[in-house]
């Protein structure tokens, strides 16, 4: 009973959900008596018989067996055998016997009987008086630990500098959704006690699942639309006239924030009076050329014939996107993931051409303002027409160059977490409460004081950045913040997702092959097709497929 | 009505009440009728009836002068059956125990043929005085008599009366020139009876009744006879023993078996040879007749204890050691009967 009140107050303690305490005390109880049940019936061989204990009582009060005797002669019918039994009965009858019992046979208690109660009255009062342990004070016990302390600590601080990343780009948070809330703190508490190196690999699994979902924002349709757009723009030239060739630089460069002002500018040169007619000829003759140029880049789906080819698919199927579904459909020697790939890289193609035939249309309406002498009425005044006409450009411009610059922003954001990420996973976070090198300057300034401290600083500097990008408009890339120890112990990854990884660095590293794994079967693919086609176009057959 | 019609009337309790009595008073007054002649020794007379209900053979033993012979001569007369008195001496042989061939003539026709004259063992109570003085040729002239009650000469077996009792004396000092009884011949007796020296009152009384003038009343009138005895002893075999009691006499048996499983540890280095399987019969049959003899109908632990001692001090043989260390066979017993619990055993375990 003193082994069942502890380990019920213990069950009780420690897993709260299953019940009370009293249930529990009360199914150990019953436990208690099955086992005295099962072992009393394991044990009834052991127990003397009737006729042992009337033999015993016959030797004690020297009866001369007749108890015994009676009880084995019972079941016979020979007149002695009776007369035994008679006896026997006249003897148990006997109220000397019942007297004499007593003294014969005085009940003795085993010698260490005093234990049994003893121990039942110590459950009972362990029961009853001692307090439960709680979970919380266990854990308040464990948590006492300074190196499980420093752990939890310097989690925490990278989580949060993590968590203060995402909130620095709302895009990148808008991406990720809930995804970030659920970074910045632990889901629920839990109340095992914990070791540094579990808390240290709790946390590397938290970096390798952002990490990963920041993969997957920089691999989806918005940033390769992006990329998309970069290609095309990235070929265009820029015109004589000085508004006019900023924004096609700025386009070129894929910077949307300085096209955004080049823009603006360009548009107010136009509506404005003082620009001569030369220049104003000059300007819209490069306007456009530049619309013509944006139109032809988007016409010309290089990011999507580039993915084809690197495929090993024709890339003059880049130009008609429902033929390159059908061979997609029809291509054999393409995976799911490269075909889905392909997909994506198709809507993609799809989704820049549409903003670069929106930024086209835009600079053709620019020019045709421009021609038209910035929208100028014969009285002077701008006419109603040529100014929505101006409006509309400006507006549908600024529009795509709004979603460009978000892209980016969305872009660099996710690259920077994930940088951080995949160097947090390498580095142990415990470094950072024992005053390590924290990465680059900021880090320092975090390392030289406490904790607490350290974490505030990180605050502090984001705050700081959160209000430059506000009033600059720039993206700020939050580096390396988090600088510690690599993390040993064993990997919560699942061994699925980075098999591939480690196959590869495998590979890499113990073969000589130039060609890449990862590029391996599309340079088979890309030079067997040729083999093919040179075979076909020789009349020539391969040794091994030659007939006998 | 003969002895087994007698014996099958008994079908209640009450019949066995009532035959227990009449065994008791049998009892009694033979022994009543020996002490008129026997002073004392009353144990040793209430061993010896004891033999005569259980229908075996009686060993005496003691020294001489405490009336063995007399014992054994009143109660031949005291139950009215044949009496034979044979002095064992070292040139005895058997023909002059059993009896012998003769050549006998036909007075009318001179025809001589070969009769067979019979020796004091055709009686029904023998008393084998000083067995042990005769050579064991004719010791063991005693064998079929005492085991088959026949005995076969010349090729015909004759059947001895019964009841047929041997009752044997020696002498346990004086060795010299005697022969000791061999184990199988031992074996035979039923119960060994150490005839105990007199006390001062029954000495007191033997030297006034032997030294004066002698009267009437010492003489000896028959107040059993054999269809009396052999009712008595057929009425000893249906007394009931119960299984654990009778489980206590096999145990004391076993227990005397050096290495046995039930040989008391203690015990075990003591004795040389166990008792045979006729210790345990004879355990039992005495305690039977104790049981009658008590005024009960059934046999107890304690009648078996009792038994034990007269029935196998004979049937072991003490070891070297025991010799040596001076215990003696009866001190022996005493051990076993003491190491041996007599409550209810579960089989198979050890004692």
């Amino acid at each position: 009973m003193l082994a069942c009140a502890c380990a019920s107050k213990a069950l009780a303690a420690w897993w709260p959900g299953l019940g009370t305490r009293g249930w529990w005390f009360l199914a150990l109880l019953g436990l208690a008596v099955s086992t005295v049940a099962v072992l009393l019936f394991l044990t009834r061989g052991r127990r003397p018989s009737d006729i042992a204990v009337a033999s015993m009582v016959d030797v004690r009060l020297k009866l001369h067996d007749r108890l015994s005797t009676a009880m084995a002669v019972a079941g016979r019918e020979d007149a002695f055998a009776a007369a035994a039994l008679e006896d026997g009965v006249r003897v148990a009858k006997d109220r000397r016997l019942t007297e004499s019992l007593g003294r014969a046979l005085p009940v003795l208690w085993p010698r260490n009987s005093w234990v049994g109660p003893l121990l039942c009255v110590g459950a009972i009062a362990v029961w009853w008086f001692v307090p439960g342990v709680s979970p919380s004070v266990v854990k308040t016990v464990f948590a006492s630990d300074p190196e499980v302390a420093a752990a939890e600590a310097a989690a925490q601080m990278q989580m949060e500098a993590v968590q203060q990343q995402i909130e620095l780009s709302p895009e990148l948070a808008k991406e990720l959704g809930d995804m970030a809330s659920n970074t910045g703190e632990e889901s629920e508490p839990r109340n095992d006690p914990r070791t540094p190196e579990e808390i240290q690999r709790e946390t590397a699994r938290r970096m390798t699942d952002l990490s990963q979902k920041l993969d997957d924002v920089l691999s989806s349709e918005r940033t390769q639309s992006l990329s998309a757009m970069r290609d095309a723009l990235s070929k265009i030239e820029p015109g004589k006239s000085p508004e006019v060739k900023a924004l096609a630089e700025a386009l070129k460069m894929g910077d949307a924030a300085a096209a955004q002002e080049a823009l603006a500018q360009m548009m107010e040169q136009i509506a404005s009076e003082s620009m001569d007619d030369a220049a104003r000829k000059q300007m819209a003759a490069d306007l456009e050329r530049l619309a013509q140029q944006i139109a032809d880049a988007a016409d010309s789906n290089e990011a999507l014939r580039e993915a084809l080819e690197t495929a090993g698919m024709d890339g003059d199927l880049a130009s008609n996107t429902e033929a390159v579904e059908a061979a997609l459909a029809a291509a054999k020697n393409l995976n799911a993931e490269q075909k889905e790939r392909l997909r994506k890289a198709i809507k993609s193609q799809k989704s820049a051409n549409a903003k670069l035939r929106k930024l086209s249309r835009s600079c053709k309406s620019a020019c045709s303002k421009c021609k038209n002498g910035g929208s100028k009425s014969k009285d002077g005044s701008p006419s109603s027409s040529s100014e929505d006409s101006d409006g509309e450009a400006g507006e549908d411009a600024e529009e795509v160059l709004d979603e460009m610059e978000a892209d980016a922003e969305l872009e660099n954001a996710a690259k920077s977490l994930r940088s951080q990420c995949r160097s947090g996973q390498c580095q142990s976070p415990s470094g950072g409460g024992r005053g390590g090198r924290q990465g680059g300057t900021r880090g320092g300034a975090i390392a030289e004081g406490p904790q607490g401290d350290g974490t505030d600083a990180v605050a502090a500097e984001v705050e700081e950045k959160k209000s430059q990008m506000g009033s600059k408009r720039k993206g700020v890339i939050a580096r390396q913040l988090v600088d510690a120890p690599p993390v040993v112990g064993e990997s919560r990854t699942k061994l699925q997702e980075i098999a591939s990884d480690i196959e590869r660095g495998y590979e890499e590293g113990t073969e000589d092959d130039p060609v890449p794994p990862h590029l391996r079967d599309l340079h088979k693919h890309y030079f067997g097709d040729v083999k093919q086609r040179i075979d076909a176009k020789t009349g020539q057959t391969a040794p091994g497929k030659s007939k006998p | 009505m003969n002895t087994a019609e007698q014996l099958q009337s008994i079908r209640t309790s009450e019949d066995v009440r009532a035959a227990s009595v009449e065994f008791r008073g049998a009892a009694q007054r033979l022994r009543e009728e020996i002490s008129r002649v026997l002073v004392g020794q009353e144990q040793t007379v209430t061993s010896v009836l004891v033999a005569l209900f259980a229908n075996g053979h009686v060993l005496l033993e003691g020294v001489p002068g405490l009336g063995k012979t007399l014992l054994v001569r009143t109660l031949g007369q005291a139950l009215g059956l044949g009496f034979s008195r044979v002095q064992f001496t070292p040139d005895l042989m058997p023909a002059d125990i059993i009896g012998t061939q003769i050549v006998m003539e036909d007075p009318r026709t001179g025809q001589r043929e070969f009769t067979f004259r019979p020796g004091p063992l055709f009686t029904q109570i023998l008393l084998a005085d000083e067995i042990n003085r005769a050579s064991p040729k004719s010791q063991s002239a005693l064998l079929e008599a005492m085991q088959e009650r026949s005995i076969t000469v010349g090729g015909m077996t004759h059947t001895l009366k019964q009841p047929f009792l041997v009752l044997a004396t020696q002498n346990p000092i004086e060795q010299e020139g005697t022969y000791p009884l061999p184990e199988a011949q031992l074996d035979r007796f039923l119960i060994k009876v150490i005839v105990p020296p007199v006390e001062r009152e029954a000495l007191t009384e033997i030297v006034e009744r032997t030294t004066g003038v002698p009267s009437a009343a010492t003489e000896v009138k028959p107040v059993l006879t054999a269809e009396q005895i052999a009712w008595a002893q057929g009425l000893a075999r249906l007394v009931v023993v119960a299984p654990h009691v009778q489980d206590y006499a096999v145990r004391l048996t076993l227990a005397t078996q050096p290495g046995g499983a039930f040989s008391p540890p203690e015990c075990e280095h003591l004795i040389a040879v166990g008792s045979s399987p006729r210790g345990a019969q004879a355990i039992l049959s005495c305690a039977k007749v104790m049981a009658l003899m008590g005024g009960r109908t059934a046999v107890s632990t304690q009648d078996i204890a009792a038994a034990a001692l007269p029935a196998l001090r004979h049937r072991v043989v003490r070891s070297f050691e025991a010799e040596a260390g001076g215990m003696t066979t009866d001190a022996l017993v005493q051990q076993l009967i003491h190491a041996t619990p007599a409550e209810l055993q579960p089989a198979g375990e050890a004692a």
